[in-house]
């Protein structure tokens, strides 16, 4: 959708903690040059899921171009959102890139397995620049599939 | 006297005496020991009418068939006393009352004296055989089966049916000397020497004397020092009781050995199950040892085929009571150390946990406010100033200490649960990485890595131990251009040692044990210092996960030098022995 001349990009950022919902929304915001980014947030993995099959209470959403998941969270966790994910026919090709605050190889690995894109730190990505490589990648790059709708 | 009327008289006092002492065995004892007392009270009567002289007539003939029919009883009776014991066999006791039976009423029904001399008629002759024959059997049957059938039993108690088997094999040699020798000469010494010699090997059988029981437990006792050995490996009182136990009743040849608590419960026996112990203590048996000890009692019950206990078997169980006790006081002690060591594992594992957890949960928060911070700072500048700017300034680097806090305590609580498995390490390999590493940090600093050995430690915990020393040694040293160490010292068997040397300021000697508590700093934190005082103590952590030592060498020279002696890799320690635990830690 083109809106205003500039290409639309839509983020979810998949987050249980509240803050770390806003400096992500934050850090994207001071990216994507020639790009405009919409970015709308959930609170659980269940929650995610939802949204991207589009049921309720999100049956008016819109397929992101690009997701940010987190890890931790209470329930269904970030794993298995991305287990589901990889499973299912539909949602197969979205680009995810895991957001957390661990850095162990053990997490790493385990995302690397279960199909993430790519995987980021909070702790490096909530600075001046943090989200840089993500943006100059998926927002800039015209190559970024369009969603099914 | 004749010596000859000497040695009857003595016959007669020790057979008669043996009689008597076989009847108030009965009388104590029960049981088979009744057909005992029968055989040799038979004996001591036929030897008292011996001593009765009648005038030619029928009283006379009465004594004698009485003393024969007696005599024929003797080996019968025995027989008896033996099928109590040992009852294979289902056509000897036919043939024998068959025998006995003939020869008793043969002899009844005699009408003339029995004799044994070549002028007698030939039923007579014939009878006295079938006498001797009969005793000679029945002796050496019972004597045969006496003897086998001590196998399995006790050692005491064994000896004693030897013994019985022995009297009666003599005695019926004495009976055949007496029949079928010719009368006169040396027969009638041979003949009673031999019956006294029986009547006091049956004694050994009854009341053997404290030296001759001494002598038939010195097998078993031997195997005292053997206990002793094995005791010295258990630790439940269940073991103490199944090591001590068998050794107590075989020595003593009793029939049962219990152990019981204070309550009076039964806690372990041998020679009996625990329920059938409790019925034979209950039903106050005849022979009983019982040695109160600290935590119960030790106790031996005898059964009637042991000797009567004397003093030194009530010394020996009394003895055996101390060794149990000391052992189960042992086991006791060794029962409260692993309930000790139980739970202060079980609360370090806690604390582990808890410490996990929080820094877990912790470092959320810690992300957001480093976020905004930065927020602030990009977005913010303006609003802020230059006093404002300054104050985030200090927020950011208070936060960020408060992040590498963290890092480190899960770290910390890291180490012993995971990454544990060892290996053969090349320290010095380690060492120069590290020392690359912190080049590029620490341009100003010099770091020389010496010819270090190999060590046997988790590769992962040897490359942080080097880290955190070598870094811990640049960050105290006081200077930037402060010089490092890290060479090989001699160490002793089995382990190798090297030492992480500085010239800095140094550590007062006072202090040298401080610097390895968590979160000791002896100076200042300065602005922009991250080191969080986490690290020495994770460096001990490692050392003595490993199975070595670290301590702050006392006051050489300028700057410190810290040592650390490591576990040696398998195949460079000297000894087998020492290789073979290695081993077997590394695959337990």
């Amino acid at each position: 959708m083109i809106t205003g001349g500039m290409p639309v990009r839509r983020v979810l950022v998949v987050d249980d903690d509240p803050d770390h919902r806003v400096l992500a929304r934050v850090a994207l915001r001071h990216h994507g040059d020639g790009v405009r980014i919409e970015v709308d947030t959930v609170s659980s993995g269940e929650d995610a899921l939802a949204y991207l099959r589009r049921e309720e209470p999100f049956a008016e959403s819109a397929q992101p171009h690009l997701v940010l998941l987190d890890l931790r969270m209470p329930g269904v966790d970030g794993f298995a959102v991305l287990r589901a994910v990889r499973d299912d026919p539909e949602l197969q090709a979205l680009p995810i890139i895991v957001l957390s605050s661990s850095d162990h190889p053990d997490d790493v690995n385990r995302a690397d397995k279960l199909g993430t894109n790519s995987y980021l730190t909070k702790q490096q990505t909530f600075r001046p620049g943090g989200m840089a490589a993500v943006a100059d990648y998926w927002f800039e790059n015209s190559l970024l599939p369009e969603p099914v709708v | 006297m004749a010596l000859i009327e000497i040695l009857r008289l003595l016959q007669v006092a020790v057979l008669v005496g043996l009689g008597v002492l076989a009847v108030f065995h009965w009388r104590r004892q029960g049981g088979p020991a009744g057909w005992l007392a029968a055989s040799f009270g038979a004996i001591a009567i036929v030897v008292v009418l011996g001593r009765i002289d009648l005038p030619e007539g029928p009283a006379a003939l009465l004594k004698q068939k009485v003393q024969v029919t007696l005599l024929a009883l003797f080996p019968y009776f025995l027989f008896l006393f033996q099928r109590a014991f040992t009852t294979r066999g289902r056509l000897m006791p036919v043939v024998a009352t068959v025998v006995t039976g003939t020869i008793i009423v043969w002899t009844l029904v005699l009408p003339v004296p029995v004799a044994a001399d070549a002028d007698a008629p030939l039923y007579v002759r014939g009878l006295v055989v079938l006498l001797v024959g009969q005793w000679v059997v029945l002796s050496g049957y019972v004597a045969t089966r006496l003897w086998q059938g001590g196998h399995g039993h006790p050692p005491v108690v064994r000896a004693r049916m030897r013994s019985l088997g022995v009297g009666a094999i003599v005695l019926a040699l004495a009976l055949l000397v007496a029949a079928f020798a010719p009368a006169g000469g040396v027969t009638p010494y041979v003949t009673v020497t031999l019956a006294i010699g029986a009547g006091l090997v049956f004694y050994l059988s009854f009341v053997p004397p404290a030296f001759v029981r001494a002598a038939w437990r010195r097998r078993a006792a031997s195997s005292l020092w053997d206990v002793e050995r094995e005791l010295a490996l258990t630790t439940t009182p269940e073991e103490v009781a199944e090591v001590l136990l068998p050794v107590v009743r075989e020595t003593l040849g009793a029939d049962a050995a219990i152990l019981t608590d204070t309550s009076g419960a039964i806690v372990a026996s041998d020679g009996v199950a625990p329920a059938g112990a409790t019925r034979m203590l209950e039903s106050d048996p005849l022979q009983m040892i019982v040695v109160p000890l600290g935590s119960g009692s030790l106790i031996t019950v005898q059964g009637h085929l042991a000797p009567y206990y004397g003093r030194d078997e009530e010394d020996l169980v009394r003895a055996f009571g101390t060794i149990t006790q000391l052992a189960l006081n042992r086991a006791s002690l060794f029962a409260q150390e692993r309930e000790a060591r139980k739970e202060a594992e079980s609360t370090r594992d806690e604390l582990e946990a808890l410490v996990y957890g929080l820094s877990h949960d912790l470092k959320s928060p810690v992300i957001t406010v480093l976020g905004y911070i930065e927020l602030l700072r990009s977005d913010y500048a303006a609003e802020l100033g230059d006093e404002g700017m300054q104050f985030l300034d200090r927020l950011q680097s208070n936060v960020t200490y408060m992040e590498a806090l963290l890092t480190d305590l899960l770290e910390l609580s890291r180490i012993g649960r995971v990454q544990t498995a060892p290996a053969a390490v090349d320290l010095r390999e380690i060492a120069q990485e590290v020392a690359a590493e912190l080049s590029t940090t620490h341009p100003k600093a010099t770091i020389e890595v010496g010819d270090l050995p190999a060590s046997w430690i988790n590769p992962v915990r040897a490359r942080q131990l080097i880290r955190n020393l070598v870094e811990n040694a640049i960050f105290h040293g006081g200077r930037d251009d402060v010089s490092v160490r890290v060479e090989a010292e001699p160490g002793e068997l089995g382990m190798v040692r090297f030492v992480v040397a500085d010239d800095g300021v140094g550590i007062p000697a006072e202090h040298s044990e401080r610097v390895f508590a968590i979160f000791e700093r002896l100076g200042e934190r300065s602005g922009t210092d991250a080191n969080t005082g986490i690290g020495l103590a994770m460096c001990r952590r490692i050392v003595e996960a490993a199975g070595g030592t670290i301590a702050v060498r006392d006051g050489t020279g300028p700057g410190t030098t810290v040592e650390v002696a490591l576990p040696a890799p398998p195949h460079q320690l000297q000894s087998v022995g020492q290789a073979y635990e290695r081993e077997r830690e590394a695959t337990s």
